[in-house]
């Protein structure tokens, strides 16, 4: 300690304050592992990581811009594709598919090719 | 050197009673090594809780890498500052949330756990029990303290600063260091008395 200081540290010494000092020291020493290792992790992760910031609402306001661009871009990209692009021919499903009379070439084409029978069936793929 | 520079070492010297702790350290790694355990240990006194004692002392370092371009000797000062103002901070919380608790009828018992320390294999178990008593009986004694006079007791008496490095600490002068000190010791007095 600062060696001006002893003058006033004498005349307010109590008898028990070197046994604080003592037990301060002591419990300095004896930390429990599990604290010991709490400290050391969270030393080294703090110097080693990104820095956190003590601005809690800056990450809450990043979240949610990001959230909302992946939002804006989700629901943008799939119309702009759609509109440009032709419909495949499969995906449209309408009743002329299914005008037996009309389209005998095309139901017999479906007859030669494997039916899938699951399970009771003896046909495998 | 700078003159401020030159001053804070010389405080270091006389503070620090070995050359290891005396000299500036390398990096804030090896600086925050050094000082985890004892900030623990003061934080641990004031709030009576050792994971808001943690929290503190992890604030604590969060704000002070803030300052990492400062020169070395700084950081010394710059953290006790930062972690004293955490501890009041928090032990202000604390308080509010007691008085809160016991208003609603629940007792100060459900949020309190007992400062414990390692046990000592060489020690005698009586004389470990009787210090861990005391450990405890100091740490209720310092909560009980006001404020200012709390944090002149931890950082100057337990800490070992010097008067200039609390009463920067505390941003306030020397003169009310040592006032707010005597007062402490008063209050500490006869609790100090049992411990002997």
């Amino acid at each position: 300690m600062n060696s001006h200081d002893t003058d006033h540290d004498a005349r307010v010494d109590p008898a028990g304050l070197s046994r604080a000092r003592e037990l301060f020291e002591h419990s300095v020493q004896r930390i429990d592992p599990a604290t010991a290792t709490r400290l050391r992790h969270m030393r080294r992760e703090l110097l080693s990581g990104p820095q956190r910031t003590t601005r809690p609402w800056l990450i809450p306001a990043a979240a949610t811009m990001s959230a909302l661009l992946i939002l804006a871009m989700t629901h943008w990209l799939p119309a702009a594709s759609t509109s440009a692009a032709p419909a495949p021919e499969t995906i449209a499903v309408d009743d002329s598919v299914f005008a037996a009379d009309e389209d005998a070439e095309l139901y017999a084409w479906l007859g030669e090719g494997p039916v899938a029978v699951g399970n009771a069936g003896g046909g495998k793929l | 050197m700078t003159d401020a520079t030159e001053t804070s070492l010389r405080l270091q010297s006389e503070v620090f009673p070995s050359a290891a702790e005396a000299a500036l350290p390398l990096d804030l790694d090896g600086f925050l090594a050094g000082v985890e355990r004892r900030a623990f240990r003061l934080a641990e006194l004031t709030l009576g809780h050792r994971e808001d004692a943690l929290d503190a002392v992890q604030d604590a370092m969060i704000q002070l890498l803030r300052y990492r371009s400062r020169p070395a000797a700084e950081w010394r000062p710059l953290f006790w500052s930062i972690l004293r103002r955490q501890l009041t901070d928090r032990h202000r919380r604390n308080a509010v949330k007691r008085r809160v608790l016991v208003f609603l009828g629940r007792g100060e018992s459900d949020r309190e756990n007992p400062l414990e320390m390692l046990p000592d294999p060489q020690q005698d178990p009586s004389r470990q029990l009787l210090a861990s008593k005391s450990w405890r009986a100091l740490g209720a004694a310092v909560r009980r303290l006001p404020t200012r006079q709390r944090e002149c007791f931890l950082l100057r008496e337990l800490q070992g600063l010097s008067v200039a490095e609390t009463a920067a600490a505390m941003g306030c002068s020397d003169g009310s260091v040592k006032t707010h000190l005597s007062r402490a010791m008063d209050a500490l007095r006869i609790h100090l008395e049992d411990w002997r």
